[in-house]
């Protein structure tokens, strides 16, 4: 092996996981000075486990994983390497304001940064320290004290994830509003699991920063109003909105003055009043659709959970130019999209042959968890997709050893065929019939070869 | 064959110890190397070209080679870029039974796949020895590869400290 090129041993090492690149650092002084060399190892760990008898790493890292209130530890870690690391996540359960803001600053190339649980407990000792400017991040908070806004008022955020803040003793946001007053290029804001705290709960300070993509998930406020005001300064840029699991609002108001909007996502919310048409819309995920569904027309990749004839027919009236459709849960009879190219289904309810002669342009079919499937019905789909290319089959079903046959028979155009999770066996003889099909490539995992 | 498709002229490679293959122009242009080549010959030129040498490819791999590519011209081939992200659950079984070989050939199909940049086959072969790194320990690791271990206890050790501060993941 060592006669191969270093460029394609590293090549090799690459497609293994970090624990088995470590491995090989003992095998042999050549392929420990190539994954030296080359940085093959990015994850750096500093955790209580690490002895505090080791020297500074010398390997460069470019990712840490920070698991420890032992600050001597992580300092003479970060002092060795902390240039090169682009991602840090922070999980201490129990720390202070100061810690972090010296790890932070030994981070200067940080590019995303990730805080897990952190419970803050030195807000009286606190001097004034803060954490040298990042600009461009990607920032984190997991059920993490908010009393740690105070000391990133010189980081600039691109993307903000707030999470995970529902069984959290968290209540108070009041450090939250100056740090985001602070941001001007922030364009993704996700926050989730916010309910009982004073987040959204008062007037949201003026922003410089314009919001491309805007998520809220499982947050439950006491009045939408102030959410709806802030959100209506960022109408004219945002091009993604998703909203899951918020109960008691209608974001209709907001939904109907985006004029960019290309992505949108509904998890068991009502839209009652969408009064205007989104023409800008490509990409719609809707959970448990109801009324005000109708306004899309330029929708071409459509997702649905919960479908009932009923809406299958009102999208399908309304939107033409949908080529990508996935169904999880619930009917596909009704559909009648004539464009579809590509149609996912997954957990449905028993699906009528017609389907397949309605959307008979269709060239990549994934059936998930459909169990009804059996030849009979196998070779209805088949006959009637004369362009299918990629076809899906992720189920237990009825198929038996035949079904090989009817593939060969019509699927002269077939390129991929993805079996899994099938319990039945069959053997070579069964399936190698569809070695015919010129060029096919087959992937499985319970047949035996 | 089908009249919507263009036809595939006849192509002719020759290996470093000079033998002649005769394949076709969509198989060969499954490299990435050769393609660069003949879009330099402009076209027309094809089916006046001469035989393409590749000094770099004996003639035991290059048969090998060709086999890959006359199975595979059909298929849509992946980008060096898509392969990066590509998990190695699924793996063709025609290309599974393709890859059976002795450790020796397969450096060489790992070496001429790399000089003809087919990333596919590139792919599929170093996954091959990475598999085979995997579930072994480092003395069965030096065995099957054949690697002398020239380090010493003392250093064994070092170096297995430095590893404490990587994430076993």
């Amino acid at each position: 092996m060592e006669k191969l090129p270093v460029e394609i041993l590293c090549h090799i090492f690459n497609q293994l996981p970090q624990k088995h690149i470590i491995k090989l650092t003992t095998v042999s002084k050549l392929f420990n000075e190539i994954i030296e060399s080359n940085n093959l190892i990015k994850g750096l760990k500093v955790d209580t486990q690490t002895p505090l008898t080791l020297k500074s790493p010398k390997r460069k890292f470019s990712k840490v994983f920070i698991r420890d209130n032992n600050t001597e530890n992580f300092i003479k870690a970060l002092q060795a390497t902390g240039d090169s690391i682009e991602e840090v996540t922070i999980e201490h359960h129990r720390t202070t304001l100061n810690s972090i803001v010296t790890i932070l600053n030994l981070l200067p190339n940080a590019k995303k940064i990730t805080f897990r649980y952190i419970n803050l407990e030195d807000e009286d000792e606190f001097v004034d320290a803060v954490v040298k400017p990042l600009n461009d991040i990607t920032l984190e908070f997991y059920e993490t004290d908010p009393t740690i806004f105070k000391i990133l008022h010189q980081v600039s955020v691109k993307k903000l994830v707030v999470r995970n803040y529902g069984d959290s003793p968290y209540y108070n946001f009041i450090n939250f509003y100056p740090f985001i007053t602070l941001q001007k290029h922030l364009i993704s804001f996700y926050f989730g699991g916010i309910f009982e705290s004073n987040l959204m709960s008062s007037r949201f300070p003026d922003v410089e920063f314009r919001l491309k993509e805007f998520s809220i998930y499982n947050s439950d406020l006491e009045e939408y109003v102030h959410l709806e005001t802030f959100l209506a300064n960022h109408v004219d840029t945002l091009e993604k909105l998703s909203i899951k699991d918020v109960h008691g609002w209608d974001p209709s108001n907001v939904i109907n003055k985006c004029k960019k909007l290309k992505s949108l996502e509904l998890e068991a919310i009502e839209t009652n009043e969408i009064t205007e048409e989104i023409t800008s819309l490509e990409e719609l995920s809707i959970t448990m659709p109801n009324s005000g569904i109708d306004k899309f027309p330029n929708v071409r990749k459509l997702y649905i959970e919960g479908a009932t004839v009923e809406s299958n027919r009102i999208f399908s009236a309304n939107m033409k130019k949908v080529e990508d459709l996935t169904i999880r849960f619930g009917k596909v009879n009704g559909c009648y999209f004539e464009k579809v190219k590509k149609l996912s289904l997954i957990n449905t309810d028993e699906i009528e042959n017609d389907v397949f002669i309605i959307h008979n342009k269709i060239e990549e079919l994934a059936l998930i968890n459909y169990f009804h499937l059996n030849d009979e019905q196998l070779e209805a789909i088949v006959s009637n997709l004369n362009n299918l290319k990629v076809f899906k089959i992720h189920t237990m079903c009825k198929l038996t050893a035949n079904s090989f046959q009817i593939m060969r028979k019509y699927c002269k155009n077939l390129r991929v065929l993805d079996m899994k999770t099938w319990s039945q066996q069959f053997n070579i003889n069964d399936w190698k019939c569809l070695f015919d099909i010129n060029g096919i490539e087959i992937y499985t995992e319970n047949f035996n070869f | 064959m089908d009249i919507d498709r263009p036809s595939d002229p006849q192509v002719s490679v020759v290996s470093s110890d000079g033998t002649m293959f005769h394949t076709t122009l969509k198989s060969i242009l499954l490299s990435g190397t050769i393609k660069d080549m003949i879009e330099h010959i402009g076209e027309g030129g094809v089916e006046n070209m001469g035989a393409i040498p590749l000094q770099n490819v004996d003639s035991k791999t290059l048969e090998i080679v060709i086999k890959w590519i006359e199975h595979h011209k059909d298929n849509i081939q992946p980008t060096s870029e898509e392969i990066k992200d590509k998990t190695a659950d699924f793996i063709d079984p025609w290309d599974e039974n393709f890859l059976e070989m002795d450790l020796d050939k397969l450096y060489n199909l790992i070496t001429a796949a790399n000089y003809l940049n087919i990333p596919q086959l590139l792919w599929l072969s170093t996954r091959k020895i990475a598999m085979l790194i995997k579930n072994r320990t480092p003395q069965e690791i030096r065995s099957l590869f054949n690697i002398e271990d020239d380090w010493t206890p003392q250093e064994i050790e070092a170096v297995q400290k430095e590893n404490q501060w990587c994430e076993e993941k």
